[in-house]
């Protein structure tokens, strides 16, 4: 057993060097054509080429919540509202995590449901969807002064369609920051 | 089948000053329907005797109870204001509706009579003065009324109306609308415009009010607007949720939805002392409440064991009862105004459809064909019911009697209509 990894390892390394001894010693391919002309070339009278400099292009810096947290969006199985997937779980505590960090941030959990059925029993079902993830980030310690709720119900899906894969995506529960304050 | 088709172009004073079209299809079952012949003679200053004709003759062929005859084979008997049974008994019909119209003097009436062909006899016979202000709509439905009660024993609905949503979606942002109509489709009137989701319509015991839910404020909140004046009041200060608002008989409750630590449940709105008090208290979702007849009861639906059903509890206190069993999903009942049946929405595996159940004996029978069909409403008279459904991903309207021998659509070119609601 010992002797296999060693031997294993001993073709590893030959390997390694192998590739790493070509790239040092190979430096000059002879397939490679290097041209002696000058990349910039003397303007023609008259006409102005703009040079882009990096300098003038702005690099927006983005919000470090966005990068932090990943996804927002939880998913529901019809006429479901209870979170039971590790993933979903995740998302909940990491929103939780930073809305218990930063006591100037707000939550708006936006529960959603199909277009199938009653629009109002619809409305509620998106409403629970909500409120089930609010309670789970009370228990995680987040002010209830932190997270507002609301249920658009079937109004606003995330994808057209009528078919099951439709349905799924919008079926879901949405955590945006709010912009509006404590 | 039969099948009308109406067009009805309505100028709709909104932020775009457009025409939408409203298109009514009825698919009226000829067999079984009683032949019958309507003829208006006369005219006056203002009244012409083919507006009343036309009108009423919409009104019972769209009954479904009616096929209309033709006049013109005893056509040289109908300026005749002597009654000639032999002579329109040739016509086929059963029925004959004769109608009038004077201007004795500048004083302007309609009279009516009905006659019964086969038994040879008069059955009904009414004079309506017409003054400046006589809608001819509503004479003409008055009429249908009476001569639908006459013949088939049963309270005309063709003065009744109808409120539901409807959406824009023709320009950057959705404009939603509440509407309310005369039930053949005319004097259609935007009562509310908004960009933000409007919602559950419902009638005023009295109809003069209706309550919704708006979104204006970023949250459902239930507002009621007086008809006659367009006055909106909020049915609970404050920034509380709440939806699927519904009127008590008696007009001295409101019941609506509302969360309580994470669960929807039901909460009645007492109008006189402004307390609220909670009706409901399980684990999950309690909504869409529907009042019993005296006002004292509350039908819901519920998942408080597992899948949506329909539950029942009087208001005040005692425990909550199941009343639906079949199928995976019964919601949003509405109750019959005579308080034997509930229309709801119903899916037994096949898709969302409308059903009628029957509480004494427990029976549930399904009368839509659609998989997303919504919102039932029944007819004043509980002989219909009026629901939205989807055609080719657009949201229409649809009114069929129980038995299914009529069937109307109602659609709005360009936007979707949605959660209709019958008046009482």
């Amino acid at each position: 057993m010992v002797v296999k990894i060693l031997v294993q390892n001993i073709v590893l390394i030959s390997i390694i060097s192998l590739i790493t001894g070509c790239s040092m010693t190979n430096k000059k391919d002879p397939d490679v054509i290097v041209t002696t002309e000058p990349m910039l070339t003397k303007p023609t009278e008259g006409a102005v080429d703009k040079v882009t400099s990096a300098d003038s292009i702005n690099l927006d810096k983005i919000d470090e919540k966005e990068i932090t947290l990943g996804s927002n969006v939880i998913y529901y199985d019809y006429n479901q509202y209870s979170v039971d997937k590790p993933l979903d779980k995740k998302i909940i505590k990491k929103y939780s995590e930073y809305l218990n960090k930063y006591d100037e941030a707000m939550v708006r959990i936006e529960g959603h449901a199909d277009e199938r059925g009653s629009r109002a029993y619809n409305l509620a079902l998106g409403e629970k969807r909500s409120e089930t993830i609010k309670e789970i980030m009370l228990i995680n310690g987040v002010s209830k002064n932190s997270i507002e709720v609301v249920s658009y119900g079937e109004e606003n899906p995330a994808v057209m369609g009528t078919n099951d894969e439709t349905h799924s995506l919008n079926r879901r529960v949405e955590i945006v920051f709010s912009s509006t304050g404590k | 089948m039969k099948k009308i088709i109406l067009l009805i172009f309505l100028q709709f004073i909104l932020f775009t000053s457009t025409y939408a079209e409203l298109i009514i299809k009825i698919d009226n079952a000829e067999i079984g329907a009683l032949p019958m012949m309507i003829h208006v003679e006369g005219s006056s200053k203002k009244y012409s005797s083919v507006m009343f004709e036309d009108i009423v003759e919409n009104d019972l062929l769209g009954s479904g109870y009616f096929n209309i005859l033709d006049s013109s084979s005893v056509k040289n008997s109908l300026s005749n204001l002597n009654t000639q049974y032999a002579l329109w008994t040739l016509s086929g019909a059963n029925y004959f509706l004769k109608a009038n119209i004077f201007d004795e003097s500048g004083n302007e009436s309609i009279k009516f009579t009905l006659h019964n062909v086969i038994k040879k006899e008069v059955m009904v016979s009414y004079k309506i003065n017409l003054d400046k202000n006589s809608n001819i709509r509503r004479v003409s439905h008055k009429i249908s009324n009476v001569i639908f009660e006459s013949i088939t024993g049963i309270k005309g609905i063709f003065d009744t109306k109808i409120a539901y949503i409807s959406t824009d979606k023709s320009k950057e942002r959705n404009i939603y609308k509440l509407h309310v109509a005369d039930i053949d489709g005319f004097n259609s009137v935007a009562i509310y415009k908004s960009s933000k989701q409007l919602m559950s319509p419902t009638w005023s015991p009295k109809n003069d009010k209706i309550a919704y839910v708006s979104f204006e404020n970023n949250r459902p909140e239930i507002f009621i607007q007086t008809l006659a004046t367009g006055e909106r009041v909020k049915l609970i200060n404050g920034n509380l949720s709440s939806s699927a608002p519904a009127w008590a008989p008696n007009e001295k409750f409101m019941a609506y939805t509302s969360s309580v630590n994470g669960n929807l449940e039901i909460f009645v709105h007492n109008f006189l002392t402004k307390n609220n008090i909670r009706v409901t208290n399980s684990l999950g979702i309690d909504t869409e409440a529907e009042w019993g007849l005296k006002s004292k009861k509350i039908f819901f639906t519920s998942d408080r064991n597992g899948n949506p059903h329909i539950y029942s509890k009087l208001f005040k206190k005692g425990k909550a009862k199941r009343i639906t069993f079949d199928g995976t999903y019964n919601a949003d009942a509405n109750l019959s105004s005579d308080g034997k049946y509930l229309s709801l929405v119903h899916n037994n595996g096949n898709g969302h459809k409308i059903a009628i159940y029957s509480i004494k004996d427990k029976f549930l029978k399904v009368i839509s064909k659609g998989r997303l069909d919504e919102a039932p409403s029944f007819s004043p008279n509980g002989k219909m019911v009026l629901f939205a459904s989807k055609k080719l991903h657009k949201g229409i309207l649809v009114a069929t009697s129980n038995d299914g021998r009529i069937r109307k659509e109602i659609e709005l070119t360009g936007e979707d209509v949605r959660e209709p609601i019958w008046s009482h």
